[in-house]
């Protein structure tokens, strides 16, 4: 209530956060499937309504891909989704896996404007929720794709920094082979996060929507080992992007810890 | 792999009944969910500093305690105990935090005499991770850092070699998914650059 006795709603007055909807914590354990569920239209509207639309975007400082965060959340408050879906996709390839997995509180959402009072805009939801509503609608469009260049790029690993760099790439013109190690790409996205935290339809949808931009992805390559780096770049390759992760495990080197049961 | 498709597929999955995780990551809160999916009846993350220091996201934290999972803080192991292979207990020892450490974190120091023991009958490690060694190690001509990360600019991904960039967490070590995507967006920048002459599009 402010001085006159009226409610105070909307943008700046102190409103917290629209919770999201998550499976029970009893229920949950006993199952694989996803625990956050995610917005619904009319929270995704009131959440974005919250957002203050500051002119200097501090938000999209934090981002460290520069998402236009203010203008995809404007268009999510005038309920144009697939809009909102298209302005993500014009800095970050992979909206629906970011929505899940970032750290939005020490990145965008650490720098929102409201936070400094309050709760910051829970930018990383309303992402996840345009992505998702734009999926759902199954015909996720194919941004432009530059005329071909003649070029050729072969990147190692399929993981977020591999899949990003080759859809870039291959929008821009260049012909782009990604080569995997394991048998299904997605690198730390498939093996390395759960399926209740990131379930593997949405990172399959997200690698098909690279392969749609014309990024070829050939699996079980274990470069190093099945061709080396020089013969890709001897076969005709003009550059090479290497992002293979640090998937060695670490361990304590304390006793016992060789002994069959102890695992990472 | 796709253990998880089961019965689909018959991947054999370790299962503890009483599981202890070691490290304070978002790794280690997804390997104690994991275990807690699979029918453990206990699972405690242990951790050697405090919960103010753990690098997991909150929200994982909050999740990870709602389903039940435990938390013993301050605590290092230092011997997995076993019996013909089988794990029984782990002896573990309390710490301590004093002084900040290269990190800015408060190390943690052990308290002398404090040893105890946990039972438990499965122990994952959920320290971190380094470079796998397997193809920088067949690339002489590629300059790897102190740690066996692969030394490129910051700004190109540009590596020792012509042409060839890198990035992500080979790079940098583990980080995240969004640090990973905008180190290979920088690069399909410069590898644009240094293919056309152009500066590129987006």
């Amino acid at each position: 209530m402010d001085k006159e006795g009226k409610e105070k709603r909307g943008r700046g007055s102190g409103e917290p956060r629209h919770p999201m909807p998550e499976q029970d914590p009893r229920a949950r354990t006993g199952n694989f499937d996803e625990v956050a569920l995610g917005y619904r239209e009319e929270d995704a509207v009131a959440e974005a309504s919250r957002c203050l639309q500051c002119r200097k975007k501090p938000c999209v400082a934090g981002c460290p891909v520069e998402i236009d965060i203010p203008t995809f959340i404007a268009s999510i408050e005038k309920g144009d989704f697939l809009g909102a879906a298209a302005k993500l996709k014009e800095k970050n390839n992979l909206p629906a896996i970011c929505g899940r997995v970032c750290p939005q509180e020490t990145q965008c959402e650490a720098e929102c404007t409201l936070g400094k009072k309050g709760e910051p805009v829970a930018i990383g939801r309303l992402e996840r929720f345009a992505a998702d509503f734009e999926a759902a609608q199954g015909n996720v469009p194919v941004p432009p794709v530059l005329p071909p260049t003649g070029k050729r790029v072969a990147v190692i690993g399929s993981g977020p920094a591999g899949l990003t760099c080759a859809g870039d790439l291959a929008r821009m013109g260049h012909q782009v082979t990604i080569f995997e190690a394991l048998n299904a790409p997605g690198g730390v996205l498939t093996y390395g996060i759960p399926e209740f935290r990131l379930p593997k339809s949405i990172v399959e949808r997200e690698v098909e929507y690279i392969r749609s931009l014309g990024v070829e992805i050939l699996l079980d390559q274990v470069i190093g080992c099945t061709t080396t780096l020089q013969e890709l770049l001897d076969s005709g390759y003009h550059a090479a992007f290497i992002g293979i992760g640090a998937g060695l495990p670490m361990f304590m080197d304390i006793p016992g810890e060789n002994s069959p049961a102890p695992t990472s | 792999m796709k253990a998880y498709l089961f019965p689909q597929y018959d991947t054999p999955i370790k299962r503890g009944r009483r599981v202890a995780v070691i490290g304070g990551g978002n790794v280690a809160l997804d390997s104690a969910r994991t275990a807690l999916r699979l029918g453990a009846e206990e699972v405690t993350i242990v951790y050697r500093r405090s919960r103010a220091e753990m690098p997991a996201r909150a929200e994982e934290v909050a999740h990870a305690a709602e389903e039940g999972v435990r938390f013993k803080f301050l605590t290092l192991p230092q011997r997995i105990l076993g019996e013909k292979g089988w794990v029984r207990a782990m002896e573990c020892i309390r710490m301590e935090l004093g002084e900040p450490d290269e990190s800015g974190r408060r190390r943690p120091v052990p308290v002398p005499g404090s040893e105890f023991e946990m039972e438990v009958d499965l122990v994952i490690m959920a320290i971190g991770t380094r470079a796998n060694p397997l193809l920088p190690s067949t690339i002489p001509e590629l300059r790897l850092n102190r740690w066996g990360y692969i030394d490129a600019d910051p700004d190109t991904g540009q590596t020792s070699i012509p042409n060839v960039f890198a990035g992500g967490d080979i790079v940098t070590g583990s980080a995240t998914v969004i640090e990973a995507m905008g180190a290979g967006k920088r690069s399909a920048r410069a590898i644009h650059r240094l293919l056309t002459g152009e500066e590129p599009p987006f």
